[in-house]
């Protein structure tokens, strides 16, 4: 009997399967197995119990999720590629999309449909996979080059969804470099239009684009950016009314926002749904930056359990006292690297962590966060 | 003892020259709860704030130890 090779890539903390070398991030190795060997084989090769792994796709198909481990018996080819994703990364819009499925996870799904990840679930079958293009081969070949990210984690990017709350001086940084490194698909909320005032930090819009609409304004620079990137926007405010429904199709929430009203409302969204929330908030010379993943960690009202009474007055005095060009463009950056991280499910998440930037003494102090047990955000959100 | 205290955005109006982020060094009683630290810097009680001694986020009850490396941040608004 012959043996086969097969090309694996085990992504975050699955990295640690591949021999106790990798420093986690990811590990790629071939692994030669008898020919006819099963998925199931190659997990007993490894060392891995099924129940380690979340998303699997063999061949750029998704195989599994998690909870759902119907690839099993499923016999491997020679030179098959075979991509293991660790149970906290974030994979739900790769198959709300359509991403093509295995048939036996396409039989399980149908079997089963409760099963999905989230109750939006809607497998399709035998469509086109988020397949990357000649053009953005060349595109992201910087990207493709780390073995962290590869094809597989470009395609996740490019089937990730991510909700953008404020196209100001956040948001203009944060969706830019979401597109730039090919999220596929940017939801942007925002009631106003562009201002002369606004730019001098919020660089998404430009001169000519002053009267016009925020939202049209940004689209209009992504898809100068990165025609790939689907846009999707909302020129209204982030309101009670319409949160829900905004937001219910996207994978992760990005903070834009610039009054406390909408971060209590964009985090009690979150811990309801069950998404991460990537928190950025400035004020002069200084952020805040962090990820509230009630899942995994505390939430925004685990820190700040009622909002100030003068809130207002807080969101106020940020208009009066002014803001140091470059705040918003720090903090957006982090928070698109850390959207990002959360996509792919590699390196580790500001998740229980929260980074507070001081530009002027240029300091990062780091602070560690613990759920509050008492948090009535998190109670209800179970 | 000697603590440090680093303060945070609004915060800092209540400490005559504080600036966000630099340390400010303090002497306080053995004993002493950061608590007792915020009302020394005239912290009022219902600032919503977020206080951490060594890089962890503590509740006011935390007793300090000589050597430590206090902050606390509000919640701030700008986007
Ligand atoms: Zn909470």
């Amino acid at each position: 009997m012959n043996d086969m090779e097969l090309d694996v890539w085990l992504y975050g903390d699955l990295a640690r399967f591949a021999g106790g070398t990798s420093g986690g991030g990811y590990a790629n190795l071939t692994v030669t197995l008898p020919a006819g060997s099963t998925l199931e084989g190659l997990l007993d090769s490894l060392g891995m119990a099924t129940g380690e792994r979340g998303f699997t796709f063999i061949n750029g198909n998704l195989s599994a999720m998690p909870g759902i481990q119907a690839d099993l018996d499923r016999e491997l080819k020679h030179k098959d590629r075979v991509a293991f994703f660790h149970l906290k990364s974030m994979w739900p819009a790769q198959y709300r999309q359509g991403a093509s499925l295995t048939e036996e996870i396409d039989e399980a799904l149908h079997k089963d449909p409760e099963q999905g990840l989230r109750h939006s679930w809607t497998a399709k079958s035998h469509v086109n996979r988020e397949q990357i293009s000649r053009d953005e081969q060349l595109r992201y070949r910087r990207t493709l080059m780390l073995p962290e990210i590869g094809e597989s984690g470009q395609e996740a990017l490019k089937a990730a969804s991510v909700l953008i709350i404020g196209a100001g001086g956040l948001g203009s940084v944060s969706s830019l470099y979401l597109a730039a490194a090919g999220v596929g698909r940017i939801g942007i909320v925002d009631p106003d239009s562009v201002e002369l005032s606004n730019l001098q930090r919020q660089i998404a819009h430009s001169t000519e684009a002053i009267g016009t609409l925020k939202v049209h304004s940004a689209r209009e620079r992504i898809a100068g950016l990165n025609p790939h990137v689907l846009v999707d926007t909302f020129n209204m405010s982030f309101n009670p009314d319409n949160s829900y429904d905004i937001s219910s199709d996207y994978d992760i929430l990005a903070d834009g926002t610039d009054n406390l009203k909408t971060r209590y409302l964009i985090n009690d969204i979150c811990v309801r749904a069950g998404k991460p929330y990537v928190y950025g908030a400035v004020y002069r010379f200084e952020g805040q930056v962090g990820v509230f993943d009630a899942l995994k960690g505390p939430c925004y009202r685990c820190l700040f359990p009622k909002p100030p009474q003068e809130d207002d007055h807080i969101s106020d005095m940020a208009e009066e006292e002014g803001m140091f060009s470059v705040v918003p463009g720090i903090i957006g950056t982090i928070q698109a690297s850390e959207v990002i991280k959360l996509i792919l499910g590699i390196g580790n998440s500001l998740s229980g962590r929260m980074l507070l930037c001081d530009v002027l003494g240029m300091t990062f102090q780091e602070v560690l966060l613990s759920k509050n047990p008492d948090c009535l955000s998190c109670k209800a959100g179970q | 003892m000697r603590i440090t205290l680093r303060v945070y955005a609004t915060l800092c109006r209540y400490i005559p020259g504080a600036s966000a982020g630099i340390p400010l060094s303090l002497e306080l009683p053995y004993g002493a709860t950061l608590a007792d630290l915020m009302k020394k810097m005239g912290i009022p009680g219902e600032e919503v704030k977020v206080a951490f001694v060594n890089g962890r986020a503590r509740d006011l009850n935390h007793v300090l130890e000589d050597g430590d490396e206090a902050g606390v941040f509000p919640p701030v608004g700008g986007g």
